[in-house]
């Protein structure tokens, strides 16, 4: 396997566990618009950056 | 005077495992009045180590900490909502209430409860001390902030309030962290000393009436002396609580005892207030003494100014001027600094590694997309600091009352500003801030504007088109024009804010405005340490979301302005090659869909594209532009964003694509429009949930569109019209 398809191998991945990363916020954050039950406040989450 | 005093009389040993329940873990519940210091002392004990969560079936927040005794046995503490009585009108008041009679949803009762009292004002913070001590959970009290008592001339004897409560007092000074180690030591010793009870008598004729009401209590599972309290409370409530709901035939038992109180001359409504404030009258006056100087306290002197009608509104607008101008003054230099840093980042990882997706990934992708951002650090942060300078002085609590007067000019209530200046900050806290309203419509209508309030997620792109657009002119010999830019996109949005709640208090959601009863604390030197740890936790907050959310989506945004590859054309040069790749790829194809709809307002494709990614964080219009103009870069040393929208033209034309006219727009479009998906989740959840949430979220996110679109369009058109562009 030659650089180039390396390269493009590595950046396949990374993009993939990216979308994931998004998509798994993405839906965290409509859970969390479902209703309030015991457990995590969501919504928020703790990286919504403004340190609630 | 050594402010560690404690009046806890001495325990031989401590409590047996047999009084802590299962995992030897001792649970204890931390309560007082707002403004006593109680959320210090929480932190205080419990360090870093904390859970927020949310109480089972309502929107309270649930904040829960840990901390090891001297012996290393685990303490957990649940820092309850402060109420300024057991009344429970409200939800948090109805959770305090819930979890020390042992009635809330999926929280065990405590095995202690520390009550919080300010020294500084004693005689109101007893009655909820007095309820609390009366439900016969082992209590220690926490005479808090007791250094700014004796300043005030204020002295209390921890020893006689000890004899006078039945219950343990330890002095303590909870931004200092004095005092800690003896509290921890009487919340040891608490569960095995006997519970407090009543102090003082009720008339005869009261006591024969709620008789009737404890023995109904009792049978429905509560202690006697809890129901005692209980009883008590119920004369003068509206309504039973939900912990109470269990309690078969109550509502008439209480109605019968009302009855028979007024029949013996007594007013049932007022009953418990006479009763124990009639008893705390006594106590303060046995335990406490006060020297009168004479003379006006620093803080009547300072509110003499900043609470006149006149001079307290300028001074406000005075202090966000200054906020906002040190924003743009003192972040400019440490602004470059980030810039370089990461310009030399991404030279030397292009240097290093050799041509192909994953170089460009790295340098247009990642370090473009996210450096984009992190440059606004140094302006978060001062951003923060000034917040927290100003909610730690006790001044925060001034604006509120200032603003007062404007709240209920549009049919707010005052207490709705709060969370309104919790938005300048982040929208999210503050529409949850909003369940310490009371009235639903006042409510929704805060929630209506809260996003209206510019967050700090705007500073980032503010601050990126002021930095670009808006000359540093001085103006009036002190000011900066992009500090008073800075401030008018504020100002915009706090007064559009203002009048669509006005609007909305005409319309959808009428009713009344009701006055504002509010405490203003002392003002007081903001501790240093208190400020810092803030400050660095909101920082890394920031810098936690960039290493997150914004890496994710910058990734994702540079693959889909990478993908699909297009071979240039013959004799194309490397800047059209570019052109041409990003043309062609899916986010160039998306944005070519979107662009009629953004031309109007004097945007190309590429802001198109940074609105739509920004629906996910206001920031990421930031980090995609700055992966677009990465990717779209032949030139690896064309400098940082500012400089590159600067030079970006108008493929068709020719002439600059960005024009002053055009970044006052665009923000103007970021004032208004709900680009924040955490927002839109956390309204559905906080008006209610379901179909009824979704509603709602969906009128703030369109009318919301509605007034960005609307309002660009006016400022660029008419901007053009007056030969602006």
């Amino acid at each position: 396997m030659d650089s180039q398809m390396m390269q493009t191998l590595v950046v396949g991945i990374i993009v993939l566990f990216a979308l994931a990363y998004v998509g798994r916020r993405a839906w965290r954050t409509v859970a969390a618009a479902r209703g309030p039950k015991g457990g995590d406040a969501g919504g928020c989450g703790s990286d919504c950056g403004c340190g609630h | 005077m050594d402010v560690a005093e404690a009046g806890a009389p001495a325990a031989t040993h401590a409590p047996s495992p047999a009084h802590v329940r299962g995992g030897g873990v001792l649970h204890v519940a931390l309560v007082g009045n707002p403004n006593t210091g109680k959320s210090t002392l929480f932190n205080a004990l419990t360090g870093m180590r904390q859970r927020v969560g949310n109480y089972s079936g309502v929107t309270v927040e649930r904040v829960e900490g840990r901390y090891r005794d001297a012996e290393g046995r685990p303490v957990a503490v649940l820092d309850l909502p402060g109420t300024y009585s057991l009344s429970a009108s409200s939800p948090d008041e109805e959770i305090a209430l819930g979890v020390l009679v042992g009635r809330a949803e999926g929280v065990d009762t405590p095995d202690v409860v520390v009550v919080v009292v300010d020294a500084q004002n004693l005689e109101r913070n007893l009655f909820l001390a007095s309820q609390v001590l009366e439900l016969g959970i082992p209590a220690v009290i926490a005479l808090n902030q007791v250094d700014a008592a004796l300043a005030a001339g204020i002295r209390v004897d921890p020893v006689e309030l000890t004899l006078e409560l039945g219950a343990p007092v330890v002095a303590t000074v909870a931004t200092k962290g004095e005092g800690l180690d003896l509290l921890k030591q009487a919340v040891n010793r608490a569960a095995a000393l006997p519970p407090a009870s009543r102090q003082f008598e009720l008339p005869a004729e009261a006591a024969a009436a709620l008789a009737p009401v404890e023995a109904c209590l009792v049978r429905g599972g509560f202690k006697p002396q809890a129901a005692g309290m209980e009883a008590l409370r119920l004369l003068a409530v509206t309504t039973i609580g939900a912990h109470l709901s269990h309690v078969q035939g109550l509502a008439e038992v209480v109605e019968r005892a009302r009855a028979e109180v007024e029949a013996a001359g007594l007013t049932p409504r007022s009953l418990e207030a006479e009763a124990r404030y009639g008893w705390i009258a006594d106590v303060v006056e046995r335990t406490s003494t006060r020297t009168h100087t004479g003379k006006k306290s620093l803080t009547e002197r300072v509110d003499a100014v900043a609470l006149h009608r006149v001079w307290g509104p300028l001074v406000f607008v005075m202090l966000m001027t200054l906020v906002f101008q040190s924003i743009f003054t003192w972040a400019e230099p440490m602004i470059g600094w980030v810039e370089t840093l990461f310009s030399a980042l991404g030279g030397a990882v292009g240097g290093v590694l050799p041509e192909g997706d994953l170089r460009s990934l790295l340098v247009d992708g990642v370090i473009a997309g996210v450096g984009s951002v992190l440059v606004f650090l140094p302006q978060i942060t001062i951003l923060f600091l000034f917040i927290g300078i100003l909610e730690d002085t006790g001044y925060m609590a001034r604006a509120a009352f200032i603003m007062d007067r404007f709240m209920r000019s549009v049919g707010l209530h005052g207490r709705s500003f709060i969370p309104l200046l919790s938005g300048y900050a982040c929208a999210v806290p503050g529409v949850m801030s909003t369940r310490t309203i009371e009235n639903p419509k006042d409510r929704l209508a805060t929630i209506m504007v809260l996003p209206l309030m510019s967050c700090s997620a705007r500073i980032p792109v503010y601050t990126l088109l002021i930095g670009a657009f808006i000359p540093s002119i001085t103006v009036a010999g002190i000011l900066n024009l992009r500090g008073i830019t800075l401030l008018a996109m504020y100002l915009l949005g706090t007064l559009t804010a203002l009048g669509m709640a006005a609007v909305f208090k005409k319309t959808l959601l009428k009713g009344r405005a009701r006055p504002l009863i509010m405490e203003l604390p002392p003002y007081r030197l903001p501790s240093v340490r208190s400020l810092a740890l803030s400050v660095s936790h909101r920082a890394s907050m920031f810098l936690r979301k960039a290493g997150t959310v914004i890496l994710s989506l910058s990734i994702v945004l540079w693959a889909l302005a990478t993908y699909p590859k297009t071979k240039p054309a013959p004799g194309a040069t490397p800047e059209t090659a570019q052109e041409q790749q990003l043309a062609n790829s899916v986010l160039g194809r998306m944005g070519h869909a979107i662009e009629p709809a953004v031309r109007p307002l004097g945007y190309d494709w590429k802001i198109g594209v940074g609105i739509v990614a920004s629906l996910a964080a206001r920031e990421v219009f930031v980090s995609t532009m700055g992966t677009i103009y990465g990717v779209g870069s032949a030139d690896e040393t064309s400098g940082d964003l500012r400089a590159k929208l600067q030079r970006e033209r108008d493929p068709r034309t020719g002439a600059l694509a960005y024009t002053p006219l055009v970044a006052v727009g665009l923000m103007v479009f970021y004032v208004y429009a709900m680009m924040c998906m955490s927002t839109v989740a956390v309204v559905v959840r906080e008006t209610g949930g379901g179909r009824t949430g979704v509603k709602w979220a969906a009128f703030q996110f369109a009318y919301m569109l509605a007034l960005a679109y609307g309002a660009a369009f006016i400022v660029y058109r008419g901007g053009l019209l007056l030969g602006f562009g």
